[in-house]
């Protein structure tokens, strides 16, 4: 069997001059393939993990270790991660007045793959894309991400999961602020993204945008750490029920 | 020599040491054997441009450093033309000048006559450095009505040579002229631009950008004086500082009597790299008219941290995320070089500025 893509060993983040503790002793491991799902109620440290994971430099890990594809990334910078194949699609994209969306993602296709890019078949492929996502050509044109409306800005996330092709895209409520149309524009698009040979980390708080994925693991953060892991049927046993229920079966 | 230059139009509270230029900006001294020979001039000039050997300009609007200044660079131009166009010049005219150790001094001075309705680009280039060295810059423009003239600046010193550049503008009636002011290099540097909006519906729009390192000094003055009616200025500044570099930005909009809805903006984005660099702005609007609309806006602060990281978590090392934020705050200017290979020299010209920033 080959080697995870992504094993997380008892990993301790903190943040803050108080050196508060978000993450303690959690593990995780996700082959190629798998789609893995993160809940659990606000503040359980579902975020901090995606963040920690991208490598966000607010958080610091101060225990245990990542490692990708292989690699031990624990205290890489966030572009070292990205070129060797990771991605997070952001829950509040930044706004970068002056750069074109197209110019940006040439520049980030450019800088993950270290090689050219070749305009025109670039260009296609990225009005393919934002056909598919049901996105006006003439944003390719406007500056990254200002004056887009909420639904436009999680469009033009995963348009970069598609023009980028990571080997594992963290989505951090990539659903949320979207309506249901958008929705499921967003789950068809992180759909074709999804194969064999890469994988998904989904933070969401709705089923929606899980149609068509096929949910491996579903995982459950309380505390700071994995509470529960289960199958895809846990995300509808929480979704029907709630995390206080959740627990409480766990108690019992 | 020792004059104030760069005077904001209405003195604010000394103390904050904006009201002129410093006096590490006066102008140079003049060599005991007077001013090195600088490089001829002599550009294509396209159908409906003509070069004269003298210019009625005598009695000229002052820039923005001030009529001393203006005078003092007139008279100690060793470089001086006259331009006239009518109708539509076709290209641009290009002046570029080197400074080097045999040619340390360029000290121009240029005229631009554009009758009704023409319309015409000039691109002034100077590049090089040089011990002492000075480049220095007078331009003074008359813009008839209907007529249409586009200045662009492009300065990229090194870092021993000094900058001064003075401009001049008489706007007629529905008269335009855009400025573009670029200035990356030189460890001082002067600019002012004043331009009379004194005819309706005449515009005035000027993109500058500046690059400040070391203990580069840097002192802006930019004024539009409306006067006519349904007159529109645009002036819109962004810079980066570094190391120790000391800026002032002095940006007027003067709504004098006559000048109903007019309309004037100001903003700067300054960029500081550096917690000892100084930053100073200093955004002014008179009001002697009622319905008109003048807005300033600055902005001035480090590269913000979210930003960055959400650039380098899309595969952009450090210096490419700097490079992309700056080239975003610049590319209004740069986009209107008329001239892509200088636009590209431009980019190149800021990106090894920041990556000498990185790695110093």
């Amino acid at each position: 069997m080959s080697s995870p893509l992504l094993e997380v060993k008892d990993l301790q983040v903190i943040v803050g001059e108080e050196n508060k503790v978000l993450l303690d002793g959690l593990n995780l491991t996700v082959n190629a393939g798998e789609t893995h799902v993160l809940m659990g109620h606000n503040g359980a440290g579902k975020s901090t993990l995606m963040s920690a994971l991208m490598g966000d430099p607010r958080y610091t890990v101060t225990r245990g270790q990542i490692i990708f594809r292989g690699q031990d990334i624990t205290h890489e910078t966030a572009d070292v991660r990205a070129r060797a194949g990771m991605f997070l699609s952001f829950q509040t994209p930044e706004e970068i007045p002056g750069i074109t969306l197209e110019s940006f993602l040439r520049t980030a296709a450019g800088a993950v793959t270290g090689k050219p890019v070749k305009v025109m078949k670039f260009r296609h492929e990225m009005a393919a894309q934002m056909e598919a996502l049901n996105m006006d050509p003439s944003y390719a044109d406007r500056y990254l991400n200002v004056g887009f409306s909420g639904g436009e800005k999680k469009k033009a996330e995963i348009l970069q999961l598609l023009m980028l092709k990571p080997a594992l895209a963290l989505l951090d409520e990539t659903d949320s602020g979207l309506d249901v149309d958008a929705v499921k524009t967003v789950a068809s698009g992180i759909k074709a993204y999804h194969n064999a040979d890469n994988a998904l980390i989904i933070i969401t708080h709705n089923a929606k945008i899980l149609e068509g994925l096929q949910v491996d693991y579903v995982h459950v953060l309380d505390d700071a750490r994995i509470v529960r892991t289960g199958d895809g049927s846990l995300v509808n046993e929480i979704i029907e029920e709630g995390f206080t229920a959740l627990k409480e079966d766990e108690a019992k | 020599m020792t004059t104030t230059m760069n005077r904001l139009p209405v003195a604010t509270w000394n103390p904050l040491g904006v009201n002129y230029a410093p006096a590490s900006a006066a102008l140079p001294t003049v060599p005991a054997d007077g001013w090195a020979k600088a490089e001829i001039l002599s550009p294509a000039l396209p159908a409906g441009v003509t070069a004269r050997a003298e210019a009625d300009f005598g009695d000229f609007a002052a820039s923005g450093m001030g009529a001393e200044t203006d005078t003092w660079l007139a008279e100690n131009a060793n470089l001086v033309n006259h331009l006239a166009v009518s109708g539509t010049a076709d290209a641009p005219i290009v002046f570029e000048n080197t400074l080097d150790a045999a040619h340390p001094h360029a000290l121009t001075y240029l005229t631009i006559d554009a009758a009704e309705g023409s319309s015409l680009t000039v691109v002034q280039v100077v590049r090089g450095d040089a011990e002492n060295g000075v480049s220095a810059s007078l331009t003074r423009i008359r813009a008839a009505e209907n007529a249409h003239v586009t200045l662009v600046q492009v300065q990229l010193l090194g870092n021993r040579a000094r900058r001064w550049n003075a401009v001049a503008i008489e706007q007629g009636k529905s008269a335009r002229v855009e400025q573009v002011r670029i200035e990356l290099g030189g460890c001082v540097v002067a600019c002012g631009a004043r331009t009379l909006l004194n005819h309706n519906k005449c515009e005035y729009d000027l993109d500058a950008v500046y690059f400040g390192h070391g203990n580069d000094v840097l002192d802006f003055n930019d004024v539009s004086v409306h006067t006519g009616r349904d007159t529109l200025c645009e002036m819109h500044t962004a810079g980066v500082l570094t190391g120790s570099a000391d800026k002032i930005l002095r940006g007027t909009v003067d709504f004098q009597r006559g000048a109903k809805r007019g309309v004037g903006h100001e903003s700067e984005d300054v960029l500081l790299f550096s917690p000892n660099a100084r930053n100073r702005t200093a955004p002014l609007i008179l009001c002697g008219e009622e319905e008109v609309e003048g807005q300033h806006a600055a902005s001035v602060g480090r590269l913000d941290e979210s930003k960055l990281y959400y650039l380098r978590s899309r595969g952009l090392s450090e210096a490419q995320a700097r490079r992309l934020m700056v080239d975003a705050r610049f590319a209004p200017a740069i986009d209107k070089i008329p001239l892509e290979s200088l636009q590209d020299e431009v980019r190149e010209n800021v990106a090894g500025r920041l990556n000498d920033e990185l790695d110093g």
